[in-house]
């Protein structure tokens, strides 16, 4: 019984880190670079959803979108100023790219902890829950109701996002720019919109994962680092690019945790996904769900 | 520049910073600031390490910080559990955070892009929260006192010169060696680098390794000094602070991160005292250094130096003629017979799909010693993807590959370079951040010339091919057509089995064009094989004594060029005319 219930546990988990991971996955897979300040989009969710409860006394619910519009701000914004360079008239940068993203993005990622702790400061703002705290009994399972409703509202912001990336005008237009940038653009998509669309989402969706978990982990100005570091994991298991992988491996990642803290060391828990990560890469580099890209 | 000539300019300004900072104890005797350059230090052996590792090789390790801290807690547990001293608990964490470097880049290094920043990342939080958990260990986060050298503190500051000056000097000697221009061309295209007989992963790991052994000893002789250790020397933003100082002084030279080191620290110790507004400041620099300076401050200084002008394609052509115009008449008078001699490249019944595709379907054909083969077909026939399979970057899925009669189908890349198999790419694949020259000593090195051999034959093979006016310049400068020849010279500066060359001649002026063919004449006089895959017709029947023609994954037609090229099926599959497939099957 103890496993069905940490089983369930770690898929609660799961789908929030699934937030995370799928925003970061959105970008590799259209702009080909890994953003190192995506537990970054997470604190700002994490701050707007607790600051602006605390202050101002409005329904956490009505917080909800505020923190997914922060983070989206904050993602077109970066994208706007730092990532555009890439790829507008700078043709001569092609073996430069890599580079500039990682130290742009990592850079980026620095000064908004900092900006953070300089501006709100060090301390920890817990944001309050959706609903009074309640335990919910779903067949022989007690549940904590307020995590139980994070995860709902999880997988239906996942089935929101994955169906707007799937079938809708701008999601058709992401997935062309995703597969050929430069032949898009010859179609007709309009490659510049398409990038900010695609931080905007990805900012959006960590800030949302920062505030549906702002109840459980309280603010601080460092709080997006261990999000950030698991969804890396996730989307290097699930292969880069990959969102059925990126959701799968972030349930994955939420059921070993779960079931490690208990059965191996509570202590460690944290170290886990390291662990089958290093695993993974041993033995299927590509990740679990990638494809092996022609390189030449 | 060339690599040689710049790193000789950055040693005399390494050199001289070093220097100075050996003087100032003469001058300052306040511990404070003795204190502030001796962590300075620390830095910068740690950014020195780094890079090695991110400037000079390309690969982004968010984990400098972290090899640091294992170094300190390697020595500081070594002490604590079991009375090891200092100069015992030094080089143990050197070894142990070089065998963790090894480890870890063994198994990321292996993958490309960016898996090494996302896992180093992993590992860098990951290991700190262990530390920090591992109460009975390593005292977590209440932090673990660490015996002291019984010196005074400018006995330490020596110390750390001594240790700063071996790394300095170590990274120097690294840099001079042929791994020096290997690390490069791995940074500037790791797919060329494996094609000139570079061993990618294996020099991978060696900077990742060195890189990791160098965090290990300067964390180690900071945990002596500070005599309190704790988890908060993994934090990313440490790592953050190591990465400014690289980036602010200057990548991928040997002096950027020495003045990055000491400027950066010594303006955090300043702008803490401000008002603590070090980390917004040089989150900032990092950006917009990135951004609009990316070769640092060090940069700056490189951007004074004059470039020469470079010389048009006229200097390649008026060069040409000057080697003497051996007709093509009389190269061929010395072909070995075809028909007579033992193939040196034998493909057997090849096959590779992607996916539902299948790219190469059954080839089979022969290549004899000394021929010149014209791989021919339309576009989407299959024959890039048969020249991957040839020079190992696509395993085949079923067949045999022999050369000179030994079956190399599973070789690596590089291993296909160092038996005399050599390619050259359909986009030009050049090291765009070093010279020509050096360019061509990646080659020459990789493949085991000594330096003086490489060099002589490297200034040959710039001079015959016209590119002795531009041969100092960074690669990325030339024009498409200069760049090409560039990475066809690789293919010769040890003499080479086979050459596979895929649309050698494709957008480059004539001149250039005509520069190539009567190489390539020049070196099958001298016994060497060519596959040119072209859609060039004239140049392939002027060329070529044998044809190949793929169409669709299969060979459709084989034997000499004039009679490939007039067999009907070779027509059709060119011109596009229904037939039926049945018939040539």
């Amino acid at each position: 019984m103890l496993v069905a219930d940490l089983v369930i546990n770690g898929l609660i988990i799961g789908f929030l880190y699934a937030l995370m991971a799928i925003g970061l996955s959105l970008i590799f897979g259209v702009l080909r670079i890994v953003n190192f300040a995506h537990g970054e989009f997470y604190m700002v969710g994490a701050y707007a959803y607790s600051l602006i409860t605390l202050s101002s006394g409005i329904s956490p619910w009505f917080a909800l979108p505020l923190a997914f519009l922060a983070g989206s701000l904050v993602g077109l914004v970066s994208e706007r100023l730092l990532v555009r360079p890439l790829y507008a008239g700078y043709a001569n940068w092609g073996f430069m790219r890599d580079e500039y993203a990682v130290i742009v993005t990592f850079g980026l990622s620095l000064l908004l902890i900092s900006l953070a702790d300089k501006i709100i400061g060090p301390f920890s703002y817990r944001g309050p829950t959706l609903l009074p705290p309640s335990r919910i009994e779903l067949g022989p399972f007690l549940l904590n109701g307020n995590r139980l409703l994070a995860a709902a509202l999880g997988i239906a912001i996942l089935a929101i996002a994955v169906g707007f990336v799937r079938y809708s005008y701008w999601g058709k237009q992401i997935q062309a720019v995703a597969q050929n940038r430069l032949g898009a653009s010859l179609a007709g998509a309009n490659v510049n919109v398409v990038s900010s669309l695609v931080f905007a989402i990805s900012g959006g969706l960590a800030a949302l994962a920062g505030a549906l978990l702002a109840p459980f982990i309280a603010a601080t100005p460092d709080v997006g680092l261990f999000p950030a570091v698991k969804s890396y994991v996730i989307v290097v298991l699930g292969g880069l690019g990959s969102i059925p992988g990126s959701i799968v491996a972030s349930l994955l990642l939420g059921v070993v945790e779960s079931l490690a803290a208990v059965y191996i060391s509570y202590d460690y828990r944290d170290t886990f996904g390291l662990v089958v990560l290093i695993l993974v890469l041993l033995f299927r580099p590509q990740g679990l769900f990638g494809q092996k890209g022609r390189e030449v | 520049m060339d690599t040689r000539r710049r790193l000789k300019l950055e040693l005399r300004v390494a050199a001289f910073l070093l220097g100075i900072i050996a003087l100032i104890p003469m001058v300052v005797s306040n511990d404070y600031w003795l204190g502030v350059l001796i962590v300075s230090m620390y830095f910068a052996m740690v950014a020195t390490g780094w890079n090695i590792l991110a400037g000079y090789t390309g690969q982004f390790s968010f984990a400098p910080a972290t090899f640091g801290m294992l170094g300190a807690y390697v020595t500081g547990l070594a002490g604590f559990h079991f009375g090891l001293p200092a100069f015992a608990g030094i080089p143990a964490a050197v070894v142990v955070s070089a065998m963790i470097g090894f480890l870890l880049g063994r198994i990321v290094l292996r993958l490309h892009g960016p898996y090494l920043a996302l896992t180093t990342l992993a590992f860098a939080e990951v290991v700190r929260a262990a530390i920090s958990n591992s109460m009975t260990i390593t005292r977590g986060d209440l932090g673990l006192n660490v015996e002291a050298i019984p010196v005074s503190r400018v006995g330490y500051y020596y110390f750390f010169l001594g240790a700063l000056l071996l790394v300095v000097s170590m990274t120097f000697a690294l840099l001079r060696s042929r791994a020096g221009l290997f690390l490069q061309a791995i940074r500037d295209d790791e797919i060329a680098a494996s094609s000139r007989g570079v061993n990618v992963v294996t020099w991978k790991v060696v900077a990742f390794t060195l890189s990791a052994a160098i965090g290990g000893l300067a964390g180690a002789l900071y945990a002596h000094f500070a005599q309190l250790i704790s988890p908060e020397l993994g934090l990313l933003s440490q790592s953050g602070m190591i990465v400014s100082m690289v980036v602010i002084g200057g990548m991928g030279s040997l002096v950027g991160p020495l003045a990055g080191a000491f400027l950066v620290y010594y303006l955090s110790e300043f702008l803490r005292d401000a008002g603590g507004y070090q980390h917004i400041v040089f989150a900032l620099l990092v950006i917009i250094f990135a951004r609009f300076f990316r070769e640092g401050l060090w940069g700056f200084t490189r951007a004074l130096t004059p470039v020469t002008a470079m010389p048009s394609g006229t200097a390649a052509a008026a060069n040409s003629k000057s080697d003497g115009d051996r007709s093509i008449s009389t190269a061929r008078v010395v072909l070995p017979d075809a028909s007579t001699s033992s193939p040196i490249l034998g493909v057997e019944t090849l096959s590779k799909s992607f996916g539902g595709l299948q790219a190469v379907k059954s080839v089979s054909f022969d290549v004899a010693e000394g021929e010149i083969v014209g791989l021919i077909g339309p576009n989407g026939s299959g024959k890039t993807t048969l020249l991957n399979i040839l020079s190992g970057h696509y395993r085949a899925d079923t067949g045999i590959v022999r050369l000179d009669g030994q079956a190399v189908q599973n070789a690596r890349t590089n291993e296909l370079a160092g038996k005399g198999l050599l390619r050259m790419f359909q986009l030009t694949r050049i090291f765009r951040r070093m010279s020509a020259f050096d360019n061509l000593m990646v080659a020459g090195r990789a493949l085991g010339l000594d330096e003086g051999e490489a060099q002589r034959r490297a200034n040959a093979l710039l001079q015959d091919l016209g590119l002795t006016g531009v041969a100092h310049l960074d690669a990325g400068r030339l024009s498409g057509g200069q760049a090409k020849l560039v990475e066809f010279g690789c293919c010769f500066i040890v003499p080479p089995r086979v050459v596979l060359l895929d649309e050698p001649f494709a957008a480059i002026h004539p001149t250039i064009k005509d520069v190539m063919a009567k190489f390539i004449l020049k070196r099958n006089a001298l016994g060497q094989t060519f596959v040119i895959v072209s859609h060039d017709m004239p140049i392939i029947a002027e060329l070529c004594t044998t044809a190949v023609c793929m169409n669709a994954g299969e060979v459709i037609a084989a034997g000499k060029t004039r009679d490939v090229l007039s067999n009907p099926l070779v027509i059709e599959s060119y011109l596009g005319e229904e037939h039926d497939r049945t018939t040539h099957s």
